[in-house]
């Protein structure tokens, strides 16, 4: 689902590309004209490809609606890198940058093992997380220390989201294995993963009356089994300290699903009733949260299942603050802790530069 | 598909205008937005089908309440009010909210 939905919004992109070029070419110029350029832009890729800072060619019209050959370039080469013509057609320059695989997300992969000491913003879990015929993982999204301990910081429903005996006739438990990468992303199975962290506070969840309002939980870090300066895959390193959100604030994430997504927020102080499931595969029940953070999230392009846990920060380049804690959403909105909240709770701070 | 993903887009942009005669009919707010949501958040949460309200803002900025909704249906579309003590009200259906963790077999 998650992959047709990236498959979806490449084939609108490509088409929306296709039919501007089309648009572009189609109402000043007869077939025969076009498959001339179409013949010079192709006799003359080879050339241009070879200039560096090219990365792509096609065929456009130019402002008076002749054919013309586009050049897609990395960044501005300048003048007369390009030729100003090329067999007679105008050569214009469009700066693209550089042209990547659609993915979703960068080049790190947040469902791959790592190498100890591993990066955030990746896939894992509570070992146990498994019943009904299903196992579950989240993302373990950043780290927190607490009386001078490092701790993993994710979503009480990825640590502890098992809170009865159910189908597989026991609960989270403080000091339950915590791994990377997790369940979900290695076949349901433990073995051969890294055991980051141990399990160290509770369901903040359930029963759904209970006070906490919010979806956190931390997990001890074992030694040597985490970056110690908290870096999060394809954010890095981020700050210490934390700041408050605010509606239009850019932020951005990383998660085992979606990996690096960029978002705003849409509204704050919201009040929402999300659903949960009393252990993976569970029974569902639903828990009111007020005072949250809203960010859009069209068609699940921020948050999606899996990125449960994944800290929002600013959308800065370098060192951002810590925004909330991502746990909930539909296909249109995600739900974030604010995470001055978070920290409150556990009585913690981020751990950064 | 262009065409399908610009209706996607726009629809968020849509639901933030107020409905027809809102502003001729509508007094000024007197108290903050923030006092007025708490105050009608509960019975706002209530209604069937509705999972959340916030403080939001309408697509020319101005500052309002937003009511989310599972699927808009005519009767929510009735029953919720289109302001509240002078603050507009949008309405966004958000479908169901819920927690995301993946899971798999």
């Amino acid at each position: 689902m998650r992959k047709s939905h990236r498959r979806s919004f490449m084939a609108v992109l490509v088409l929306a590309l296709f039919a501007v070029l089309v648009a572009a070419i189609a109402g000043c110029s007869n077939a025969s004209e076009l498959r001339a350029a179409f013949r010079a832009q192709e006799a003359n890729t080879p050339g241009l490809m070879g200039v560096p800072g090219v990365v792509g060619t096609a065929t456009t019209a130019d402002d008076q609606g002749h054919p013309a050959i586009l050049v897609l370039t990395e960044y501005a080469l300048g003048s007369g890198r390009l030729p100003a013509t090329l067999d007679g057609y105008r050569v214009i320059e469009a700066i693209t940058g550089k042209i990547v695989a659609y993915k979703g997300h960068g080049g790190s992969s947040h469902t791959a093992k790592q190498t100890p000491p591993i990066q955030l913003g990746t896939s894992g879990g509570n070992v146990n997380d498994i019943a009904n015929g299903f196992c579950c993982s989240g993302t373990l999204g950043a780290l927190v220390a607490k009386g001078g301990t490092q701790y993993i910081l994710s979503n009480s429903h990825v640590f502890a989201g098992d809170v009865v005996s159910g189908g597989n006739g026991r609960v989270a438990q403080i000091g339950d294995d915590v791994n990377q990468p997790g369940l979900v992303d290695n076949n349901c199975s433990s073995a051969n993963t890294n055991i980051v962290a141990d399990v160290s506070s509770l369901s903040t969840l359930y029963p759904p009356g209970s006070t906490p309002n919010v979806d956190c939980a931390i997990a001890q870090v074992r030694a040597g089994m985490v970056r110690t300066d908290g870096a999060i895959l394809e954010v890095g390193t981020i700050s210490a300290s934390t700041v408050a959100a605010f509606v239009g604030q850019a932020v951005k994430k990383s998660g085992r699903t979606t990996g690096l997504t960029r978002s705003s927020i849409s509204a704050l102080n919201a009040t929402v009733s999300v659903g949960y499931e009393t252990e993976c595969a569970g029974s569902s029940f639903t828990k009111t949260f007020t005072g949250q953070i809203l960010v859009t999230n069209t068609a699940s392009r921020f948050l999606n299942s899996g990125d449960s846990g994944s800290l929002m920060v600013q959308d800065v380049t370098t060192n951002p603050h810590a925004v909330g804690l991502l746990y909930a959403g539909s296909s249109s909105i995600a739900v974030a802790n604010p995470i001055g909240d978070v920290l409150s709770h556990l009585g913690a701070s981020m751990v950064g530069q | 598909m262009v065409l399908a993903s610009t209706l996607v887009l726009s629809a968020p942009f849509a639901g933030c205008r107020p409905r027809p005669s809102q502003e001729a009919v509508s007094p000024p707010p007197v108290r903050p937005l923030s006092d007025v949501l708490a105050a009608h958040t509960p019975e706002l949460m209530k209604l069937p089908g509705v999972v959340g309200t916030a403080e939001s803002r309408l697509g020319d900025g101005r500052a309002c309440i937003l009511v989310m909704v599972v699927r808009l249906t005519p009767e929510l579309g009735r029953r919720v009010p289109r302001t509240i003590e002078g603050w507009p009200v949008r309405i966004d259906e958000t479908g169901e909210i819920h927690a995301m963790p993946d899971s798999g077999q």
